[in-house]
């Protein structure tokens, strides 16, 4: 037995897998009901059967004909879905102590989950997000938004490791420039319209800068979306998130930098 | 026709009102920006944008999201001439004969077709609604739970035929669909199904999330996976408008094509991909002398833009009067009809009359200002193609990653959005379409419910959906149309008008 196409044969075991999974979940925990009365279990379990008999069709098929002869469809490290699960477990145990162990922990097994899978430009832009996810909240949407970037775009073809320093540094000077524009102007004439002053201000400057110096072209960026964010997102459509580090907040909202 | 007047009549009050307008332009203006940059498409955007909703009037935020839709279609042609890539993936034919066009010196022409064509097409399918969502909203509001839940299985065969690649793997790819949309509270019996004993999944995954992972992050992945290969075709676009002769040639062509796109937009999983294609190939079979075609044939450019504007209009048709998302861009305006407190279904017609008709009107008020927004602003759009990816698509990660977030005011979701990223990326590498996923995901509970309450009501008997007429109708062409798949000769057929 051969298999002539292992897209069929991982697409047929994810489905099976997936099929019986509901299935056994379902009949383990939830009432089947009657046909009159169906339970939560009834319609899961059909479902799940049916998925569970097209994903054998497909297994099967995988051996008869295909052009992707092989197990190889694309890169694929099980030794760190192991990893993960590792990790995983041990963030569970610590579950109930530490919330900041707990959000390390689930980050580094999803990151060590998707990082499975494909190639750099798949685990680093997904991984960008996770970190993304879980410094939302403590750490406020300026840094978050930076982070995403920086990370993302280290997914991506020509990112040079050498320019970091220099166009973090320069991202984060022009954040300062967005803080120190808000605490002159908000208290003159109101939040509102000093976000609006300010993001034009920084959009111009890091277009500028951004074009005219070398390397410091994802700080820029940042530095944009991120100001972006916080004026239109949170000052004016309202939305709720911290701009700043939660220890900062206090004085980010002093400024006007809040929602 | 009276009632069809007033109706229009209330329609237009509504879509012309200055703030309406507004937001109708602002749809309008982003659907083409996305449109023409290639890498972000209508689903990322629509999803983006749902946040911002929130604070909109109903009327105000379905106009502005129907606008990137229909808007989208406009601006993927500009791309695919001028560029050689499809903005979008429904102007992915259109890069054929577009571009050819444009090495011929005639980008203009093929600039202005597309648009005269699409709005051609925008108007006849805004008509087609007017007429034909009416009574068959009418015919809806009959419907029981039997029928209910074989429609939505007719939908989602319908959905598979037309995805491309093995029907098998489409099947398994709706029912996969199908059961995560059950995560989550059953309503019936209060208990949390499928959450693991997490409790952020006791309301469910959420749909924007799955969408925007699919479609948004999986695509960034595979562009930034192929290398970046992108001339702008920055040579004179020359004359805007096409010459008598072009119209005369393209005159038939346009009414082919908007008939066959429209046709194609009402049915489940069409929409304007499908039409485009479709239209394409229909124009290449039917023309006396095809031998241009490929090599710049002006109807090789309006044949598909046409098609896929007609596709876009009237995919609504099924989601207004139904509340059945035909495409996955349908089930996210679904979505922000949920967010505003609308059910879906034939019921909007008649309680909503301002919000249908507004939206309907809207619709041609926008495609009217599509055509001024897109001929005179083309080296607008021209120079914004020479934005990098590599500046790009951080920024679509920003701003989706916070678009997520703040539906539920929850960093789960993005993690959520995460791993469908990874599944949409392992789907496309098996093979596996995602638009079917999707449309099940979005109907699962739905299908449930009537399957659920058709049962209540026969006390147990299955043959309920076969004695009642309308609903043995519809699973009939339902199984038909497997049959039909079957079958060795349609496959073929099948399999060749994918590869075109």
């Amino acid at each position: 037995m051969q298999i002539k196409s292992g897209k069929d044969f991982w697409a047929g075991l994810m489905f099976l897998a997936v099929g019986l999974g509901f299935m056994g979940v379902a009949l383990k925990n939830y009432n089947m009901g009657t046909a009159v009365r169906m339970g939560p279990a009834y319609f899961p379990v059909m479902l799940g059967g049916l998925q569970a008999f097209l994903g054998a069709i497909v297994l099967f098929r995988s051996f008869a004909a295909g052009d992707s002869p092989g197990l190889k469809v694309f890169p694929f490290r099980p030794w760190l879905i192991v990893a993960s699960l590792i990790v995983g477990y041990g963030t569970y145990l610590v579950k109930t102590q530490s919330t900041l162990l707990f959000d390390i922990g689930l980050g580094i097994s999803y990151i060590l989950f998707q990082g499975a899978f494909g190639g750099p430009a798949l685990y680093v832009v997904l991984a960008a997000v996770v970190v993304f996810a879980l410094i939302l909240k403590p750490l406020g949407l300026l840094i978050s938004a930076a982070v995403l970037t920086v990370v993302a775009r280290a997914g991506g073809a020509d990112f040079r490791w050498a320019d970091q320093p220099k166009t973090i540094t320069f991202g984060l000077l022009m954040y300062g420039l967005f803080a120190l524009m808000m605490a002159a102007m908000s208290d003159a004439i109101g939040k509102g319209k000093a976000g609006a002053v300010s993001l034009v201000v920084i959009v111009a400057v890091s277009i500028f800068l951004g074009r005219k110096l070398k390397g410091i072209e994802i700080g820029a960026l940042f530095a944009i979306l991120g100001v972006f964010s916080v004026v239109i997102f949170g000052h004016g459509l309202g939305l709720p998130f911290n701009a700043c580090p939660e220890i900062m907040d206090e004085a980010c909202r002093k400024i006007g930098l809040g929602s | 026709m009276e009632a069809l007047f007033a109706h229009l009549g209330i329609g237009f009050g509504v879509a012309l009102s200055p703030i309406n307008l507004a937001y109708c332009f602002f749809g309008a203006l982003l659907g083409t920006l996305i449109g023409v940059l290639p890498g972000i498409g209508p689903i990322a955007t629509i999803a983006m944008l749902l946040p911002v909703t929130f604070t909109l009037p109903p009327v105000s935020a379905l106009i502005m999201l129907a606008g990137i839709y229909y808007g989208a279609q406009y601006g993927g042609s500009t791309t695919a001439i001028l560029v050689n890539l499809p903005g979008e993936s429904s102007s992915a034919v259109t890069t054929i004969d577009g571009y050819a066009m444009a090495r011929n010196g005639r980008a203009g022409a093929a600039l202005g077709i597309a648009a005269i064509g699409s709005f051609f097409a925008g108007c006849v399918g805004t008509i087609i609604i007017a007429l034909f969502a009416p009574p068959l909203a009418e015919v809806a509001l009959k419907f029981g739970p039997a029928e209910y839940f074989s429609l939505m299985v007719l939908g989602l065969v319908a959905a598979t035929v037309l995805a491309h690649g093995s029907l098998v793997k489409a099947i398994a790819m709706t029912i996969l669909g199908l059961l995560l949309g059950l995560v989550g509270t059953d309503v019936n019996s209060g208990i949390a199904r499928f959450n693991f004993s997490i409790s952020e999944l006791s309301d469910g995954l959420d749909f924007v999330g799955v969408a925007m992972g699919m479609y948004g992050f999986a695509e960034i992945i595979g562009n930034l996976e192929e290398s970046e290969k992108r001339e702008v075709f920055v040579v004179k676009v020359g004359r805007l408008l096409p010459t008598l002769d072009d119209l005369k040639k393209c005159g038939w062509t346009m009414i082919r094509a908007t008939g066959l796109g429209a046709c194609l937009g009402i049915l489940p999983g069409g929409g304007a991909l499908l039409a485009s294609f479709a239209a394409y190939a229909m124009e290449k079979k039917i023309v006396k002398d095809a031998s241009q075609f490929g090599k710049g044939d002006i109807r090789g450019v309006c044949a598909p833009e046409s098609a896929n504007n007609a596709g876009a209009q009237t995919s609504f048709i099924p989601l207004l009067t139904l509340g059945i998302p035909s495409n996955p861009v349908m089930a996210l305006m679904i979505g922000a009809m949920m967010i505003q407190g609308i059910a879906p279904g034939p019921q909007v017609m008649t309680e909503r009359p301002e919000l249908f008709w507004g939206m309907i009107a809207s619709m041609w008020v926008g495609n009217l200002m599509l055509i001024v927004l897109n001929l005179p602003l083309i080296g607008i759009w021209v120079r914004l193609l020479s934005v990098q990816y590599r500046l790009l698509y951080p920024a679509i990660m920003v701003f989706c990653c916070i678009g997520v977030y703040s539906i539920n005011n929850s960093t789960f979701d993005i993690l959520i959005t995460s791993l469908f990223g990874l599944f949409g990326y392992i789907a496309v590498k098996l093979e596996c379409e995602p638009a079917p996923l999707i449309l099940g995901f979005i109907l699962g509970p739905m299908m449930e419910e009537n399957l659920r309450r058709a049962m209540l009501l026969s006390r147990g008997d299955p043959t309920v959906f076969a004695t009642r007429p309308i609903s043995a109708g519809l699973l009939f062409v339902a199984i038909f149309l497997i049959c039909l798949m079957a079958a060795p000769a349609f496959k073929k057929t099948r399999e060749e008008a994918f590869v075109e």
